[in-house]
């Protein structure tokens, strides 16, 4: 066979993948996790993960996921065992004080891990994806921009966002193939600049509607203490609005336009280039419709909200082949499915690089 | 024969294949002979063969694609699923089971049901077992923690005479001796605060420290400061603080391992959800908290009743009271019965 020398020029994300379907997959994975207290789930996630990659398309080639369950499940029961160790020998406070130094440091060798483990266990064309960020930059991107930025009254969180987006995609690989990103600093303070008219819009507005004035104190104090007094549920209702109707979809929006960024300005190979084109605000109200459509079914529409959710983010992402997309390789030791690998993917320590 | 009968007398199922560490797209069929398979590119060539006991077929997940990894690494995709399952004999119960069908309502139902299961019966064995693995100095330190953010957000240091100080310190000793000594694991203390917004009032943290204002302090009598205070030490004793802490987080904790990813928004109202929810279990806490310390201010030598004299001396409404340890200490109508109830049988 040869390798045709022309190529499509423009493939969108497609997800085709349908609610009807995965309500089946989703409800009888909660079932048997239920069933088997919780041990199945390991199995659930793997499931759940191979049906968004193999659902979603770009020029007609899918993703795949390919742990197991029992990769899952060694994962869990090692953090668990951590909590139990951790827990006999805290006899004294020096030790309790050592050991959260410990567990200080292990938190980046854990995240890298942890996306080492997912990049390996996810393929597209039969290609596994890599990735090859270090522990020392973990480092610096989860403590040290952080804290810098924090220094400076937050003025400086698109710096760090940015390291965060650098350090991930640049981290990632598709075989031997590396992607690589970079961004002037403007698309992320307008970002954040987004996200604060809406946090501060939206507050404003909930304050001139309040009937009483926030009592903040009173209201954590009410909240620790149970008390049923009415403006004490006034206030918790209120703090409740705030986190709801401010700081959650300022978040949502801030993520949305630093996707944008993100893959506007991303490259593999040097001659592929991405481009996504979510709106803010048609994301916010997806987002703010399936809460409510979800809360209202008891959880049983949620299968319809993350395929709504799937099916617009691959809908608004676009790749545009330089070249064929026949000619990457994958490395050998990729596709090896060590044991080595088996506690790679520690629960909560997921970073969900979207696709 | 829903297959197509190729010359050599095999079957073929149309796909795609890809090489070995490649990603090159071929349009390919499978051949599937009696115990023998071929991978054929449009060309006619074969692109690899293998005995069918070494192909690897995964099982089948919705529409999705089917993979077929051959033994030197080939995949072969296709949605060809009933040929596939028909040829190879790889049907499963769990994609029948998955399937949109009527079924599907009673395994809904047995999920909600399962759901509230796991609420009320697993969610209290998880957070007793916690409460049990949490470390004492961590608790302790929890106790420092809290006590410097109070200082910080709402209370001031004490400006109670060291006499009255003393008298209270007194009372709360006589109590701590009628303690069970097998649950000497808290180390119960007594802070004093003056929180003018507070009024009568007293806080238990979960190390055993027990703040009490000094409004409380200078208000009530010794038998009615034997009865908050044995309550208080009822909410150490009882780990009530823990408990709520952890059902809240628990609630979280399983929710996401049963249900996966929420999605942005719910997570968030998942999180701050359960906190309020877990305020559900504060009445059955504060119940047993008052058998705890009128039981123990009887021991001790005081009288049981001034707890109840204390509540209906703050439950007059004209006065400023009503906003201090009853309005953080919900139910009380219950727990004047539940404490009437306990002076009778003693």
């Amino acid at each position: 066979m040869q390798a045709s020398s022309s190529y499509i020029s423009k493939a969108g994300f497609e997800f085709r993948g349908s609610a009807r379907e995965f309500f089946g997959i989703w409800i009888v994975n909660l079932l048997l996790s239920i069933l088997t207290l919780g041990i199945y789930s390991a199995w659930a996630k793997v499931r759940t993960k191979k049906y968004f990659h193999q659902n979603t398309y770009v020029a007609g080639r899918n993703f795949d996921y390919h742990a197991n369950g029992f990769q899952i499940l060694i994962g869990r029961l090692i953090i668990i065992a951590g909590i139990v160790v951790y827990t006999l020998l805290s006899t004294n406070a020096l030790v309790v004080l050592v050991m959260v130094l410990g567990l200080i440091a292990l938190i980046p060798y854990l995240l890298v891990r942890s996306l080492r483990f997912n990049a390996r266990m996810s393929s597209w064309s039969n290609i596994r994806f890599t990735f090859h960020g270090s522990f020392g930059s973990a480092v610096k991107v989860y403590y040290l921009y952080p804290f810098l930025a924090a220094l400076s009254l937050y003025t400086a969180w698109p710096f760090a966002t940015r390291a965060t987006q650098r350090f991930l995609a640049n981290g990632h690989g598709l075989g031997t193939t590396r992607f690589s990103f970079d961004s002037a600093i403007g698309p992320f303070y307008k970002a954040l600049l987004a996200a604060l008219v809406w946090g501060a819009g939206s507050m404003m507005i909930l304050f001139a509607f309040a009937s009483t004035s926030l009592d903040i104190p009173r209201a954590l104090q009410a909240l620790e203490a149970g008390s049923e007094e009415a403006a004490a549920l006034v206030d918790i209702g209120l703090l409740y609005l705030i986190v709801l109707v401010a700081f959650a979809p300022a978040a949502i929006i801030y993520h949305a336009l630093v996707r944008n960024t993100v893959y506007n300005n991303l490259t593999l190979d040097e001659r592929h280039t991405f481009h996504s084109s979510v709106s803010p605000l048609k994301l916010l109200w997806i987002s703010v419709s399936n809460f409510f459509v979800v809360v209202l079914t008891l959880g049983l529409m949620m299968p319809w909200a993350h395929v709504r959710r799937a099916r617009y983010l691959a809908d608004h992402t676009t790749l545009y082949p330089g070249g064929s997309l026949d000619d990457f390789v994958d490395e050998e030791t990729a596709s090896g499915n060590a044991v080595g690998d088996a506690y790679g993917d520690l629960e909560g320590f997921g970073i969900e690089v979207a696709v | 024969m829903p297959f197509i009968r190729s010359s050599q007398g095999s079957i073929s199922i149309q796909g795609r294949a890809y090489p070995p560490l490649s990603s090159r797209e071929i349009r390919a069929r499978l051949a599937v002979g009696q115990d023998q398979v071929w991978l054929i590119d449009p060309g006619q060539r074969i692109m690899t063969q293998a005995g069918l006991m070494d192909v690897k077929i995964e099982p089948r997940l919705g529409q999705a694609e089917r993979r077929i990894i051959l033994p030197d690494g080939t995949l072969f995709l296709t949605d060809a699923h009933d040929t596939v399952d028909d040829l190879l004999g790889t049907r499963t119960s769990l994609h029948g089971f998955e399937q949109f069908h009527p079924r599907l309502i009673a395994v809904a139902l047995a999920c909600i049901l399962g759901a509230w299961a796991v609420w009320k019966y697993g969610l209290s064995a998880l957070v007793h077992m916690a409460v049990w693995l949490t470390p004492g100095p961590v608790v302790s330190a929890m106790d420092q923690g809290m006590l410097a953010s109070m200082d910080r957000v709402m209370s001031e240091p004490s400006q109670l005479d060291l006499d009255r100080q003393a008298e209270i310190l007194k009372i709360f000793d006589h109590l701590q001796e009628q303690i069970d000594p097998q649950d000497q694991s808290h180390d119960y203390r007594i802070a004093f605060r003056h929180m003018p917004r507070m009024g009568p009032n007293a806080f238990a943290l979960p190390g055993g420290t027990i703040i009490v204002t000094d409004t409380l302090a200078e208000t009530a009598s010794a038998d009615a400061l034997a009865g908050v205070i044995g309550h208080e030490m009822g909410h150490v004793a009882g780990h009530h603080g823990l408990k709520q802490v952890y059902r809240s987080v628990g609630g979280y904790v399983l929710i996401s391992m049963l249900v996966g990813d929420t999605g942005p928004m719910l997570e968030d109202a998942l999180l701050q959800g359960n906190l309020i929810l877990s305020l559900s279990y504060s009445r059955t806490h504060e119940l047993q908290a008052d058998t705890f310390g009128a039981t123990l201010s009887h021991q001790a030598g005081y009288d049981p009743d001034a707890l109840l004299d204390f509540f209906d001396s703050l439950d007059l409404p004209e006065q400023d009271g009503a906003s201090g340890w009853l309005s953080t200490h919900p139910g009380f109508e219950e727990r004047k019965r539940n404490l009437r109830l306990l002076d009778d049988l003693q």
